[in-house]
């Protein structure tokens, strides 16, 4: 008797399911046509559009990734613009140093970050709320005053990455689709994580991480996974961003290295062309001062929260 | 005889606070043992021990003859098959009723989660605490009876061999405390032992094989619920000095 109506329940169920998927059927049709769009753009939008989208989706993807861990697990991660910045350093540093091509050097960013995360997040995550916040903003302050002092990293100069690509079309090109797979690679993983057990034990230790413990869920580990997750996609989008904006390179010219096909000079010349064309650098370089914004517009958003 | 849980001079400070104090303690395998005392006491820090939520000062905590305390994580503890419910609720407040009880089914078993059979352990779960209908509700939109059985149902889905109930039936009315002590019955004769704090005594009197008494975070006495209530000690801790002469007095007067 009692199995009848567990099997009656069931068939509810899984109807309900079925309902809720085509009820959604609009909504997955639309977000397919907008994919295919965004796929076809390069081939009708002009430089500048596609440096603005490029932007767009590498900051989406940035955003995902704080979502997985201040979203999903409740830490407020307001420090992770550290990974952005590790990210590329590590990516020019290993294409300088171990001459690395650019797409390994990109996955390279990501997993220097992931270490960088659990090596961090191990002791950080211990603290909870606004300490974590804090916590997290003081290690960017200190990895910034750490990668000036440094040597591998070039102190003040920064880092210039290499050349990938002398045709400024192609190479716009290449970082657009760059953006929009990392951002497209984002929104799995987090689709994934929600969909999944992960996802249900990152929000058990949103809501009481005490009780999510109590229940079996070994929480250092779900919650460092969460930043070291976090910390790889962040972490891919530093040297993307980093490749697709050399404007830091172009005010300082002491190296020699052939960078982006628009120098300072041809930049004044021909401001806009330069709009266009400067989006579709060749090269890149990545300073120290790239973390800086992140880190004011991070605290400023810290004040925003605290007076709340 | 062998025990199912043992405690070897249990003790737990906060600080300068000794909450829990040198108690001994051990609980049979499928009994259910109450834990009594006035507020203050130290019982919900006991048990928040025995999960492994607070560490020991002192003394040790065995199950299954294995010492547990100080040597597991709080959720190895969970997954040896000791679960529990908190004194103020605290389900997962933005998840549904589903996930939190899946929450246990997934994470709180010994051999992790087969996706097949979580499904079926969540759906027995919250039908044997009686609120599958609810099961699409958020937390927060339930009143306390139905949040106190998320809790049970999500300690009930680990599947525990000891279970630790920390004031189930606080702030029920008379109806609702009925269905849980059922429940609580049913869930010995399904082989699981419980550990119960409960202030309720027609609750303790009614459902435990045997009680502890604690007081000041030390042990009064330990014996079976009839024996326990006629303890002087005990009577002296809950009622006063004042009292227990009055009725040592007035024994000896009736007596004579």
């Amino acid at each position: 008797m009692r199995d009848l109506e567990f099997k009656q329940q069931e068939a509810a169920l899984a109807r309900n399911r079925l309902l809720a998927q085509t009820r959604n059927w609009p909504l997955m049709a639309v977000l397919v046509a907008i994919t295919l769009l965004l796929v076809a753009a390069p081939f009708a939008l002009g430089g500048y559009w596609m440096r603005v989208l490029t932007v767009v989706f590498i900051f989406a993807t940035m955003a995902e990734a704080v979502n997985i861990i201040a979203g999903y697990t409740g830490y407020p991660a307001l420090g992770n613009a550290v990974f952005f910045g590790t990210g590329a350093y590590v990516a020019a540093i290993a294409a300088n140093e171990l001459g690395v091509s650019l797409a390994p050097a990109i996955v390279l960013a990501g997993l220097g970050c992931v270490t960088y995360a659990v090596v961090l997040g191990l002791p950080i995550l211990r603290l909870s709320g606004r300490y974590f916040l804090m916590a997290t903003l003081g290690l960017m302050e200190i990895t910034r005053e750490v990668v000036l002092n440094l040597d591998i990293t070039g102190g003040a100069q920064g880092q210039i990455f290499p050349s990938v690509t002398s045709d400024p079309v192609l190479a716009n090109r290449l970082f657009y689709y760059l953006g929009f797979g990392l951002l497209l690679l984002t929104a799995l993983a987090t689709w994934w994580i929600q969909n999944h057990n992960i996802g249900l034990a990152l929000r058990a230790i949103k809501f009481d991480e005490e009780a999510a413990r109590a229940m079996g869920i070994n929480t250092t580990v779900y919650k460092t996974a969460a930043w070291a997750v976090s910390a790889f996609f962040t972490g891919m989008g530093g040297p993307s961003t980093g490749i697709s904006w050399p404007t830091s390179s172009q005010q300082r010219s002491t190296r020699s290295r052939p960078r982006c096909g628009c120098t300072s000079s041809t930049c004044s010349e021909e401001r806009a062309r330069c709009s266009v064309h400067c989006s579709a650098p060749a090269s890149w370089s990545f300073s120290p001062s790239s973390c800086g914004p992140a880190s004011q517009s991070s605290t400023i958003l810290f004040l925003v929260l605290s007076s709340c | 005889m062998e025990y199912l849980m043992q405690g070897f001079g249990v003790s737990i400070s906060f600080g300068g606070v000794q909450a829990v104090k040198d108690v001994d303690f051990e609980v049979r395998d499928g009994e259910i043992f109450g834990i009594i005392g006035p507020n203050g006491a130290g019982k919900t820090t006991l048990l928040n021990g025995i999960s492994g939520l607070v560490p020991l000062s002192g003394g040790e905590i065995h199950f299954r003859g294995k010492r547990i305390s100080g040597v597991k994580k709080p959720h190895q503890i969970t997954r040896l098959g000791i679960g529990r419910t908190f004194q103020v609720t605290r389900p997962f407040e933005g998840l549904t009723v589903r996930e939190n009880v899946a929450v246990g089914a997934v994470f709180g078993r010994p051999r992790g989660g087969r996706k097949a059979d979580v499904h079926e352990v969540v759906e027995a779960a919250m039908r044997f605490v009686g609120n599958a209908d609810k099961r699409d509700a958020l937390v927060p939109d339930l009143p306390v009876a139905q949040r106190k059985r998320v809790e049970l149902a999500r300690a009930l889905a680990i599947e525990p061999k000891l279970l630790l109930l920390d004031e189930v039936m606080a702030g029920l009315n008379q109806k609702e405390i009925e269905v849980v002590m059922d429940m609580v019955r049913r869930i010995r004769e399904r082989g699981t032992t419980v550990i119960l704090i409960e202030h309720i005594m027609k609750v303790v009197m009614g459902l435990c094989d045997r009680i502890m008494v604690l007081n000041y975070g030390e042990r009064l006495c330990c014996d079976e619920p009839d024996v326990v209530c006629r303890n002087d000690d005990v009577i002296c801790a809950y009622l006063g000095q004042r009292f227990t002469q009055k009725r040592r007095n007035g024994g000896a007067t009736s007596g004579a």
